[in-house]
């Protein structure tokens, strides 16, 4: 069977209506992929604007992560069935004589992966990046274009001919710590304010790197100062996102309807002191799950489709193969296993090549993280679904094909 | 010795798409090591014959018999394994699979022979190919072959599960003169290393180009059996 099944990849190799399929099934898998996973980034804007709650700290007051920390516990008991993720964007001065301020996103839920954080901090607007990408890892950092003005800052003497990939050093009380400019945003006033206290120069970084930096490397740190009780870290905003794709939304984890949650936090203000509600759910919104529903719905036409066609096509265009394998004594379970291997191979390329096309696009280009539930749903469509078709229509046709067929002109 | 060959009172008639009889109560007898040529106008049944005896198509009546086998026994699985094992089939349009190579279209027989390893079936295929000065071309597509080379081709095919029968239909209607007689060459040596050629054609000058070796020249007419003329015993 396997030897049969083996040999029957050579045909799709060589022939160029397979090649039409095998893209037709890529580009399927791939636009599915890409299209689920944007609908199911936080960063679409739509998906943003319609289920996320802002909360930013009243005028005038500054909010360590401790005393957050009890708003936080509030908002999430009455949040926890809805919002997938809820984050602090937090923020210190490094060094206030140059004004160079650190920022960074700290996950309280739904944050697993650092492909995620790069996505919550586009979402800090109007920040734009302009040149290279977010940090991802430890150690790496976003500057804005403004500290090319400064000739030489005190704690990271990077120079004003700085470039991407430039690399900073800071040693101080035994500890020494490189970070690697990643990307460079462009300054808008808007960046200013009351988001970035009184920096004029932001570096964006993870979570690690802001933790590490605080702990060891902050102007003002005392030994034994930990993240949570530094009194010069500030919450600047909580962030609570209701997103979710079709998968979590069928499974009952989040709601399109935030606005309960605001509801919530509105009828008892007191429970989030000293925080305000600056952005509230949009309600009525155009819903991700309605949009994730479509696409997979016209994506599992077109695969049913598509599979048919192929399935038909196929016996259809290797009619005179078929009748000759049989005159020559392949009997139909044989050739039955020598064109399905066709599909096998079409079908399992394509789905290869997307997945593989869709995450070095996606690394390239920043797009959204891709989701494991686009990438499973698209095995079963470009995959399973042709196959299935192939073992439904190709026995059937096979046996309409009289082996004496192979005797006429082709 | 007893008929390799037995065809006692075969009909084959067609009911699609318009009811027609193909062959009218055909009767022959082949012996082992025989070379039979078929001859007939086009629609005077020929091919159908070759199909009957081959089993590629089932009697509407009569009985056909392969080596003391009722072919009529046998189902659709069996009989394809029989074909393989027994017929080698040469096809006037050559019927090459376009997307394999040489090489690759004789070794198809065998793929679904499991107790052969594909090196074996390799070594095989290379070995005919190059018996039938192909040595050059294993692994030219079809489209890069001559007719003649890739009418050899398709009787290495036939040939590689070493079976005791071919049949070939029309094998030189489409061959320049020279392949046409390097073709024929090759059946005679076939026959010679003791296979049974049965050979279906239109042209009359075959008589003549395989006297040397024929033992029986069939003559078909509307489906029926004209006239059997024997050239020699076997």
């Amino acid at each position: 069977m396997s030897r049969i099944f083996f040999f029957g990849f050579r045909y799709p190799l060589r022939r160029k209506v397979s090649l039409a399929f095998l893209i037709l099934f890529l580009l399927l898998s791939s636009f599915f992929i890409y299209n689920y996973s944007l609908l199911d980034s936080i960063n679409t804007d739509k998906l943003v604007d319609a289920k996320s709650i802002v909360l930013e700290p009243r005028e005038g007051v500054d909010i360590s992560i401790k005393d957050a920390t009890d708003v936080l516990g509030r908002i999430w008991i009455k949040s926890q069935l809805y919002a997938e993720v809820m984050y602090l964007v937090l923020y210190s001065e490094l060094n206030p004589d140059l004004g160079v301020g650190l920022i960074s996103v700290w996950p309280v839920f739904g944050t697993p992966s650092q492909t995620y954080w790069k996505w919550i901090l586009s979402e800090i607007k109007p920040t734009t990046v302009i040149a290279g990408r977010f940090p991802e890892r430890f150690g790496e950092a976003l500057v804005n274009e403004e500290a090319k003005t400064i000739a030489n800052w005190k704690d990271l003497s990077i120079g004003i001919n700085w470039e991407i990939g430039t690399k900073i050093n800071i040693t101080r009380g035994g500890q020494s710590m490189n970070i690697q400019i990643v990307g460079s945003y462009l300054t808008t006033p808007a960046t200013f304010g009351k988001l970035a206290g009184n920096s004029k120069v932001l570096l964006y970084v993870t979570p690690d790197t802001f933790k590490k930096y605080i702990e060891f490397f902050h102007p003002n740190a005392q030994p034994g100062v930990t993240l949570e009780n530094a009194d010069y870290v500030y919450v600047r905003r909580i962030v609570i996102i209701a997103k979710g794709g079709l998968y979590e939304y069928l499974q009952g984890i989040v709601t399109n309807e935030l606005s309960e949650i605001e509801n919530s936090l509105k009828a008892s203000e007191n429970e989030i002191l000293p925080f305000v509600i600056v952005k509230g759910a949009t309600p009525g919104a155009k819903t991700a799950y309605v949009q994730a529903a479509v696409s997979a719905t016209v994506i599992f036409l077109f695969a049913i489709i598509g599979s048919a066609l192929y399935s038909f096509l196929i016996v259809k265009f290797r009619h005179m193969e078929i009748a000759t394998l049989r005159a020559i004594g392949w009997n139909a379970k044989d050739v039955k296993t020598y064109l399905l291997a066709e599909i096998f191979f079409v079908a399992g390329v394509a789905f290869i090549l997307s997945v593989i096309a869709i995450y070095a696009i996606s690394a390239f280009y920043a797009l959204p993280p891709i989701s494991y539930f686009s990438i499973i749903y698209s095995f079963i469509i470009i995959f399973i679904i042709p196959l299935v078709f192939g073992l439904i229509v190709i026995p059937r046709r096979i046996l309409r094909i009289s082996p004496a067929e192979a005797f006429r002109k082709a | 010795m007893g008929a390799q060959i037995v065809l006692k009172n075969v009909w084959k008639i067609f009911e699609k798409p318009k009811k027609f009889t193909a062959l009218q109560d055909v009767s022959l007898e082949i012996n082992p090591g025989e070379f039979v040529l078929i001859l007939g106008p086009t629609g005077s049944g020929k091919t159908t014959l070759l199909n009957v005896i081959a089993g590629i198509e089932r009697p509407s009546r009569g009985t056909v018999l392969i080596e003391n086998r009722n072919l009529a026994d046998l189902s659709e699985e069996a009989l394809a394994e029989f074909r393989r094992r027994n017929f080698g089939i040469v096809f006037q349009f050559f019927n090459l699979l376009p997307h394999l190579t040489a090489l690759e279209n004789v070794m198809v027989p065998l793929l679904v022979e499991k107790e052969l390893s594909i090196k074996r079936i390799r070594q095989k295929a290379i070995k005919l190919l190059e018996e039938l000065g192909l040595a050059e071309k294993l692994y030219h597509y079809p489209r890069e072959l001559s007719g003649g080379e890739q009418q050899r081709v398709a009787i290495a095919r036939a040939i590689i599960s070493d079976p005791k029968i071919i049949i070939g239909d029309e094998p030189i209607a489409h061959l320049d003169e020279e392949s046409a007689r390097m073709v024929l060459d090759i059946f005679r040596r076939l026959n010679r290393e003791g296979r049974t050629i049965i050979i279906a054609t239109t042209h009359e000058a075959l008589v003549r180009m395989l006297q040397d070796v024929l033992t029986k020249v069939v003559r078909l007419r509307n489906g029926r059996i004209a006239n059997i003329r024997v050239l020699r015993r076997r």
